[in-house]
């Protein structure tokens, strides 16, 4: 039973989920499971909250190394909590002013490291090795030269230049045609795998995301 | 028992094919409805939904019955013209294989005749004669638009004269007083060469008798103002760029055979501000200088064609408005200049100068010259103040607002600056002389609060056949005036906004106030005046002299500040409020103002009456949560109809009882059928190869790189006595690369378990951490180590994007895992993931369907599974037959879409659309 129920759950709701998809009469269903699905992960959260408390606080008892960081990471959890529930999230409430100048900043460091990780992953990508890789590196530099201004005026350069512009290079040929093939070649290949998957799911032959087995 | 069960197999898709076909041959109407038009007669509304594969329905209110309903290719925008017991539909687009006009009886549904214009993109204009309907419409065959003129036989359908076309595209069409047409259009035509397409703007006169062309005048330049026909003149105004330069030219043309009776250029920097208005048949014409022309177009002669000018020396905001001899313009003053009726409070202004205690009333008295400042010293009590000294002020006051030098930082520490104020002085350097004084004139307010006038708008009326003001004064309009001016009765209604601030310090609020003013059309003095809390949405009823304005506020409830409106029945006589009525909610339509009743429908799903007299509740209705009524109301004797966004239609009493409700959703969601389609037969590939590897057909598999590796990457953890991490992305469990992702992770966790290997998977969403600890344990279970197993190894991080890339990449530097899995749903952290995890000198495995994110995963990644491999993995790992066979089933669909690839892109090449139309689900 431990499996049976959780399967049938699976196959009752995936089906009604297809044929409301295809019932407009019906459509207020997929509200219904989705409200569900929210309440679920409300209570889900709970079970978040304490496996983070586990986690950090044993680390805090071993004393293993960084153990200050899990120090700071439970405070902000009480801090914030207790802030939200007993002073409100207002604008100009504790809670907002850390939100907006503490976690924003932060957050958008981490976003930011992306623009050298682009750099440094670039580098190692672009390294004429073979003769797919030189091709890579030529199409890259088209591109990345025909997005900067620069690129345009020296483009515009060439004799050709009237009749052949930048932007039609990348925009119609390069982006337009082996871009959008290769990354639609994909899509296609990717939501058959979704369906495929999902078939499998709800005919109860794909079983590992409730533990596998039988 | 083989055959059978295959029999069974195939018998089951023909009845879901079957079941699927027939359902969408009764497809009801979707959601979002056009707008209904009513018989009051008959009692018959009809309707149409706006959606894909839409229909119109007949309702008849009175005999609450869903009389008819007609198919129509996409309603939205549909033209519905009831007339002599019939029902004229003309839609604007030609859909897949629909008809695109119908004429049906009201009472029975029964068409009288149905035509399709194929390819028909936008439906312009309908006119409807006696006995003719006349259709506009632009065409698209390829690339080439054409604008048709057809003209219809209303009893028959069929085609009076051939249609009249043109190539281009559509621009305006006006009906003169015979009942001809003018088309305007932008009319494309080839260049000698035959490369390029040229296009100039023509009106074509088109007779309505015979639908040829009577004459065709090309307009050069493009319009500024859409002509209007007046008595026999068509007047335009086109403008067009010469040397950088625009030139705007008037012209007037004989709508009886096209002539041009005067062309005149426009002065350099003038430029028509809206439509023109007409007074016996001639133009009036606002500038946006502030000039207003009256112009008989007939005339060549300048001096002879200008019959009055008028200069209002500011800017007008709305154009003119015409009541009977009345010349109505709103305009906006330019003139930053202090004059002496804006002052408001003299006693004020004389004290806060005087005084000048602060520091920056004490800035004004440093600026102001010599002998203002004694003739300020030298009056003691305000009732010494003359017309002399008065004027002297103002003249001391308006130097300073030409002073470069007035705003000094110091100075204007303690004054609350408003938002222009700062916008212009960010742009300090680069203001002329004219945003200087603009600027000191906002510092002057902001310091003379009270006592100078912060109001900018005007109302002047102008006699329509002399042009001179019939007002001693423009009128001055208190704070920012809102809506159209207009005259009802005898009263001329002007509305404004404005800010009004209450409290001080902290406990300082901003609200926002709408005042309503009646003034006297003949002198302008104020007749009444109303002013209440809130913010004008929609624009004002009115009936039996009395104005219905709802208003847009925020009420706070139970700590909760939500939005809602007021709605205030004020008597237009003389001002009185007759009642006000507030709702919690926000009221989404417009007011229905009926006989004895105000209806409305709310955001909430209530459908509202108020009573006319006492502005008391009549009812509420309430339709269902969220779904907001979605179309006019309709009304016959003591029934009322409307419909809702969720596809119903309610009838109820006025009493608000309901009486009948129809659900007039499909049940079956015509346009999706190409995808009903594409999935079973997806499906039945599935289940066929699924079938088969079950009956133990070998199946071949091709090799995956990054799966094969999966074993490589555990072993070198283990060797290296390094945890292995595993990422399941950042969407929740409802997400199916999650459920693909958690599949390959029991897969994996059953190899750690086998290694004694610690696997740490840090998660993103709880739901996905709870099922992640089930399918880990699971693993260990089934590999015999479940003592080895540990729980805190697979925990929950943070729901932020950025927060838990931070922890996770924290734990690959204090970790340092040997082996990377990233597989699932991936953003903007993937490359900062594999960057961080490559750093360490992990090997690393990913695997996306985010085709944005492969590149990333590509380049710092060792193994990628790219978008479809992800979710082959798990067959690929169980190596079970019955997910090799569907593995088999996607191949062949894969197939199967890659033929309907090849023969579209051939069809079209020889532009036969059929294919696209047949698989579009627009």
């Amino acid at each position: 039973m431990r499996r049976e129920i959780p399967m049938a759950i699976t196959t009752i709701t995936g089906v009604i989920m297809i044929v409301v998809f295809f019932v407009p009469m019906w459509g207020h269903w997929s509200d219904i499971f989705l409200k569900w699905f929210t309440v679920i992960a409300g209570f889900a959260l709970v079970l978040g909250a304490g496996s983070l408390l586990l986690v950090n606080l044993n680390k805090i008892s071993r004393k293993a190394s960084g153990w200050g960081y899990n120090v700071i990471l439970i405070l902000g959890l009480f801090v914030m909590a207790g802030l939200g529930i007993f002073q409100g999230i207002k604008p100009g409430t504790p809670y907002d002013f850390i939100f907006r100048y503490i976690f924003t900043p932060l957050s958008a460091t981490m976003f930011s490291l992306l623009a050298f990780y682009i750099a440094s992953a670039a580098f190692r990508a672009f390294k004429a090795k073979s003769p797919e890789a030189a091709l890579l590196l030529i199409t890259a530099f088209v591109v990345m030269i025909g997005r900067v201004p620069i690129g345009e005026v020296m483009w515009n350069w060439l004799p050709w230049a009237k009749a052949l512009p930048l932007t039609t290079i990348i925009e119609d040929w390069v982006m337009g045609c082996f871009n959008t093939a290769g990354q639609r070649a994909i899509m296609l290949g990717a939501s058959i795998g979704i369906i495929s998957t999902s078939l499998k799911i709800l005919l109860g032959i794909e079983r590992s995301y409730l533990g596998g087995g039988e | 028992m083989v055959n059978k069960r295959k029999y069974r197999f195939l018998l089951t898709t023909m009845i879901v094919l079957a079941i699927s076909i027939l359902c969408a041959g009764k497809a009801f109407a979707g959601r979002n409805w056009s707008e209904q038009a009513f018989d009051k007669q008959t009692g018959i509304t009809v309707i149409g939904a706006e959606n894909k594969f839409a229909r119109v329905f007949g309702i008849s209110i009175l005999n609450k019955k869903v009389l008819w309903q007609v198919g129509m290719p996409q309603s939205r925008g549909i033209d519905i013209h009831i007339e002599d017991e019939k029902v004229y539909l003309v839609s604007p687009e030609d859909v897949r294989f629909q008809k695109t006009m119908r004429a049906v009886n009201i009472a029975t549904g029964e068409t009288y005749w149905a035509n399709r214009l194929k390819k028909n993109k936008r439906r312009t204009k309908v006119y409807y004669d006696d006995n003719t309907l006349y259709f506009a419409t632009e065409e698209k065959y390829r690339d080439i638009i054409k604008v048709k003129l057809y003209a219809f036989d209303k009893e028959t359908g069929k085609t009076r004269w051939t249609p009249y076309w043109i190539r281009g595209t559509f621009k305006e069409m006006l009906r003169t007083e015979t009942g001809d047409f003018i088309l305007i259009v932008l009319a494309s035509q080839k260049t000698e060469g035959g490369k390029d397409l040229k296009h100039t703007v023509k009106s074509i006169k088109i007779d309505k008798n015979t639908g040829l062309e009577v004459w065709e005048r090309p307009i050069e330049g493009s319009f500024v103002s859409f002509p209007k026909e007046n008595s026999g003149v068509i007047y335009f105004i086109t403008q067009k760029i010469i040397d950088n330069v625009q030139k705007m030219t008037f012209q007037a043309i004989n709508a009886e055979d096209g002539s041009v009776l005067s062309t005149h250029e426009i002065p350099e920097g003038e430029k028509p501000l809206g439509d023109a208005i007409f007074y016996q048949g001639k133009p009036i014409i606002t500038m946006e200088s502030g000039k207003v022309f009256y112009i008989d177009g007939t005339k060549t002669d300048i001096s002879e064609m200008v019959l009055w000018e008028k200069n209002l020396d500011s800017l007008p905001v709305f154009g003119p408005k015409i009541i009977e001899n009345l010349v109505l313009v709103a305009t906006m003053k330019t003139n930053y200049l202090i004059s002496i009726d804006e002052i408001v409070e003299w006693e004020g202004l004389l004290s806060q100068l005087k005084e000048h205690n602060t520091p920056a009333t004490s800035r004004i008295w440093e600026l102001l010259d010599e002998n203002t400042r004694s003739v300020i010293d030298g009056i003691t009590s305000p009732e010494e103040l003359n017309e002399n000294s008065r004027l002297t002020i103002i003249e001391g006051l308006n130097g300073i607002i030409s002073n470069k030098e007035f705003y000094a930082r110091e100075s204007f520490k303690e004054v609350k600056l408003a938002n222009e104020v700062n916008t212009l002085l960010n742009r300090f350097s680069k203001l002329d002389e004219n945003k200087i004084q603009r600027l000191n004139r906002c510092l002057m307010e902001s310091i003379l609060v009270r006592e100078i006038s912060q109001n900018r708008y005007y109302i002047h009326a102008l006699d329509a056949s002399t042009g001179k003001s019939l007002w001693e004064k423009p009128y001055m309009v208190e704070g920012t005036l809102e809506l159209p001016v207009f005259i009802e009765g005898d009263r001329l209604i002007v509305g404004s906004r404005s800010k009004k601030e209450e409290g001080e310090g902290k406990n300082k609020t901003t609200k926002q106030m709408f005042r309503i003013v009646a003034l006297d059309p003949a002198n302008a003095r104020e007749m009444w005046k109303q002013e209440q809390e809130g913010k004008l949405e929609n624009p004002l009823s009115i009936k039996d002299q009395m104005l219905y304005v709802m208003l847009y506020r925020k009420v706070e409830e139970n700590d909760v500040v939500k939005p809602a409106h007021l709605l205030i029945a004020i008597n237009i006589g003389d001002g009185t409020e007759r009642w006000t009525y507030a709702t919690k909610t926000v009221i989404n339509t417009k007011l229905y103002v009926d006989e004895d009743s105000v209806d409305f429908g709310t955001k909430a799903g209530f459908a509202t009456s108020v009573g006319l007299v006492d502005g008391k509740n009549i009812y509420k209705f309430f339709a269902g949560i969220n779904n907001e009524m979605d179309s006019s109301i309709v009304t016959v004797q003591n029934l009322l109809g409307f419909a809702t966004q969720d596809g119903k239609y309610f009838i109820l009493t006025k009493q608000g009882k309901k009486v009948k409700a129809f659900n007039l959703k499909p049940w079956f969601a015509l346009w999706k059928l190409p995808i009903f389609i594409g999935c079973l037969l997806l499906s039945s590939a599935l289940s066929w190869y699924i079938y088969h590897a079950r009956k133990g057909k070998k199946m071949f598999i091709r090799r995956i790189a990054g799966l094969t590796a999966i074993d490589e990457a555990v072993g070198r953890a283990t060797e290296m006595g390094k945890p292995v991490l595993y990422i399941t992305g950042l969407a929740d469990v409802d997400d199916i690369q999650t459920l693909a992702s958690l599949s390959i992770m029991g897969h994996i966790a059953q190899k750690t378990a086998e290694y004694d290997t610690p696997i740490i998977v840090p998660c993103c969403r709880s739901v996905v951490m709870s099922t992640a600890q089930e399918v880990v344990k699971e693993s260990y279970l089934k590999a015999g180590r479940p003592d080895t197993y540990r729980k805190e190894n697979i925990h929950y991080l943070t729901d932020d994007q950025f927060g838990y890339v931070a922890g996770v990449d924290g734990i690959m530097v204090r970790e340092k895992p040997a082996a990377n899995f990233y597989l699932g749903k991936f953003y903007a952290e993937s490359l900062i993931l594999a960057e961080t995890g490559h750093s360490t000198g992990a090997i690393q495995i990913a695997g996306t369907a985010e085709a944005a994110q492969l590149p990333f995963f590509v380049a710092a990644c060792d193994y990628t599974l790219i978008g479809e491999e992800l979710f082959a993995a798990s067959a690929y790992l169980s190596k079970d037959p019955q997910q090799i066979g569907s593995l088999k089933g996607q191949d062949i669909a894969k197939a199967i879409m890659l033929a309907v690839i090849i023969i579209g892109c051939i069809l079209l090449t020889f532009d036969i659309d059929w294919m696209k139309l047949l698989l579009s689900t627009q």
